[in-house]
């Protein structure tokens, strides 16, 4: 592949060629399958679990996995700029960005987050090693990986240009970005803050082995204490649907608070803000009933009602509880807000009858309890590799 | 002895017969009165406290609910002062005060600094402006520069409304003032950046002052001044060797903590206790660095009484300083860094 009729974009000392391309070019695949071999030499990665997670999620299998379900019987091709206003605090986000950015064949401007992660700076430095080979030359110069500040006049420069613009962030963030004007032709693709939640079937404790208990712990654990809670993927609500037995579900709390107790140092500092947020919130919403602290391992805070829930959100391992009768009752809950809904003791089909049913106004994604940090290229509602293409009709 | 006989004691006076049992009569007593009389506090308490967790010491509140909630245990028009904190990080603490309260705090301040500078009034020097040109109405700086005041005399600022050192005025009063005590007063970092590092400063005689401050390290930290090399450079640069620095929050004014000159730690008060506490709350034992956890026993308008705080410090010992005052004696290292937060949210 060779560039032609390419606009240059300048920015400081940086140079961006802009082309678009076939979406899962040769080029490109190689590049991931480098940049997964080059990661995997540095043996650091695996003391970040979102690295680690990287890796894994790179491998061939989903690759090829994404690259099937992408094809349809459209020829796509991909929009030219993609500008990625990454998450600021999130230290792995900017790069699944840039791959979704990179598969739909697109050239690609990231801003990376300012604040100097590690996994960041591991990231950045394979992403260099690698566009030092020669057969890469292409991705180097139509893909730049650059620190932005928000107001600045480069961000406007490129905004002017992109073709596509992918902003991910709080909702202050993504509304004042959004003032930032794009072309007329340029569309915008938006991760604002969501919330999520999880729903158990009550009749799972029931009788349930130890092994299948301490699993489930095991995965609740994975979605939620890994980013402390914070992304928005995972869960800080829990609805616990049918009739309890308090026997069987205080030992699933026990089991959870083992692995919190073995696999989480908590700092003075996490505490506090922990302790700090539960006694403002006893405050604040009106609808809290108890309360079970786990010294500061665990807050288990119970509901009255759940009408005050976009007001809370569980932090550090804070989850907010209420027993319903039947998953029906949440749907008016389910608002746009909501991202994704984790579910144990439920059947897949019992989710999709749940979601045709009910005429939802939010959630976008229905997972099995254990995989709310799972990426994927469908997020928030897009397929996110087609919204950054364009189908061109052939007659 | 009840509450208003206890707080007329001497607030050394370490000697008070069952002065510990005293002590937890007292948390009980403000335990139960702000119950009563603050509807916040009574929700959180009957929330996270239970029967089984009924120790009167753990009944605290973060430092931080002051900063986002009106807490008072009084009624809006028995409010006579409302205090502001300075705030330097976003919100300020807003704390209420009834006539009685703001009283009481002024007089127990009183005698805990005379205890260490004298109850004589001397000439003090303030390194700051006049409160008057201070923008806001009763920030912590405000406060503590007027509660302060009624230590001194000839009340001299050597800032001007914008922040320029006057010379002359300085000069003028250490004409008057240089040959006997006098009492210089202002925040840490002021101090630091108005006559430590000013190198116009030279033979300069302030030999005579006890140099009395607070307020936090942070900046100095970063220009890499220690405690000791703070002490040090007063002392080359002035002669000064009476160096007193003072601890305590906006939100328990009146029992504050200094630094006895003698032993370089701060004491507790009869008044006042703290527990430093790990990140799970278990009480840590002396010499270990964790969260500290102040109770004072004067705030009665608003529960004050016992909170949590985002410092970080050690108890030494208790009742054993070699500088003969009783207490608890403790170090205090700030507050600790935050770690960096992660997450979908706006970053704050």
């Amino acid at each position: 592949m060779t560039l032609y009729n390419t606009k240059i974009l300048n920015l400081d000392n940086h140079t961006v060629y802009k082309q678009a391309f076939k979406p899962f070019n040769k080029i490109s695949l190689n590049f991931i399958e480098d940049l997964r071999t080059e990661l995997k030499k540095n043996k650091k990665i695996y003391e970040y679990p979102e690295l680690a997670y990287f890796i894994f999620w790179l491998r061939k299998s989903k690759i090829k996995k994404i690259s099937d379900d992408f094809k349809d019987k459209n020829l796509r091709h991909g929009r030219g700029l993609v500008f990625h206003v990454s998450s600021s605090n999130l230290p792995t986000n900017f790069i699944y960005s840039f791959i979704f950015g990179l598969l739909s064949g697109n050239s690609n401007i990231v801003k990376i987050p300012s604040i100097s992660f590690p996994e960041k700076e591991i990231l950045i430095s394979a992403i260099d090693t690698i566009l030092k080979k020669k057969k890469y030359d292409l991705i180097k110069k139509t893909n730049l990986f650059i620190n932005l500040e928000r107001n600045s006049e480069n961000f406007f420069k490129i905004s002017k240009h992109c073709d596509a613009r992918v902003i991910w962030g709080g909702d202050n963030s993504v509304k004042s970005i959004r003032n930032i004007p794009i072309k007329p032709r340029s569309i915008e693709l938006v991760f604002p803050d969501r919330y999520s939640f999880c729903i158990i079937k009550s009749s799972f404790f029931y009788n349930q082995h130890k092994k299948k208990l301490e699993l489930a712990a095991e995965k609740l654990f994975r979605d939620t204490y890994n980013l402390s809670q914070l992304a928005c993927n995972s869960p800080h609500f829990i609805f616990i649907a049918g009739k309890i037995k308090q026997k069987n579900l205080s030992l699933f709390w026990q089991y959870f608070l083992k692995i919190i107790k073995k696999k989480v140092k908590f700092e003075n500092f996490n505490s506090f803000e922990k302790f700090n947020e539960l006694t403002s919130n006893i405050i604040k919403i009106n609808s809290i009933s108890s309360i079970d602290r786990f010294e500061n391992y665990l807050y288990l805070v119970n509901l009255d009602s759940i009408d005050e829930i976009e007001q809370i959100r569980g932090k550090n391992g804070t989850f907010y509880v209420k027993k319903k009768k039947k998953i029906n009752e949440l749907k008016k809950y389910i608002t746009e807000k909501c991202q994704t809904i984790t579910y144990l003791g439920f059947s897949k089909n019992e989710m999709l009858e749940f979601v045709k049913k009910n005429n939802l106004n939010g959630v976008d994604r229905i997972v099995p309890i254990g995989q709310a940090m799972d990426i994927d290229v469908i997020w928030d509602g897009y397929e996110t590799l087609k919204h950054l293409s364009r189908v061109i009709t052939v007659d | 002895m009840n509450y208003k006989n206890f707080i007329k004691q001497n607030p050394f006076n370490f000697e008070i017969k069952d002065l510990k049992l005293i002590q937890k009569k007292m948390i009980e007593y403000l335990n139960n009165h702000h119950y009563k009389k603050c509807i916040e506090y009574k929700k959180i308490i009957k929330m996270i406290y239970d029967k089984k967790n009924s120790n009167l010491f753990n009944k605290m509140l973060p430092i931080n609910l002051f900063k986002n909630f009106e807490l008072k245990s009084i009624s809006n028009d028995q409010v006579f002062k409302v205090m502001l904190s300075s705030g330097t990080s976003g919100l300020q603490s807003k704390i209420f005060l009834d006539k009685n309260n703001a009283l009481k705090q002024k007089i127990i301040l009183h005698k805990i600094v005379s205890e260490y500078i004298g109850s004589e009034r001397l000439p003090m020097l303030i390194i700051d402006k006049n409160p008057k040109y201070l923008k806001n109405e009763m920030t912590a700086k405000e406060a503590a520069i007027v509660g302060f005041s009624i230590f001194g005399k000839d009340h001299t600022y050597l800032l001007d409304e914008y922040n320029n050192i006057c010379s002359a005025t300085l000069n003028n009063f250490l004409e008057r003032h240089q040959k006997k005590k006098f009492l210089i007063f202002g925040f840490t970092s002021q101090i630091f950046e108005h006559l430590i590092e000013k190198k116009f400063f030279k033979n300069i005689d302030m030999k005579n002052a006890i140099c009395l401050h607070g307020g936090g390290w942070k900046k100095i930290e970063k220009k890499k001044i220690s405690k000791i090399l703070f002490k040090k450079k007063l002392l080359n640069k002035f002669g000064i060797d009476k160096v007193i620095n003072y601890y305590g929050l906006i939100e328990q004014t009146g029992s504050i903590f200094l630094e006895s000159p003698k032993c370089g730690y701060f004491h507790t008060s009869i008044f006042s206790n703290i527990i430093v506490r790990d990140p799970m709350f278990n009480v840590l034992k002396n010499n270990k660095k964790g969260l500290v956890q102040l109770i004072s026993i004067l705030p009665t308008s608003y529960p004050g009484h016992n909170i949590l705080t985002e410092d970080l410090g050690e108890i030494v010992g208790e009742n054993d300083c070699i500088c003969g005052k009783g207490g608890k004696y403790f170090l205090i290292h700030g507050r600790e860094k935050k770690s960096e937060i992660r997450g979908c949210s706006d970053a704050l």
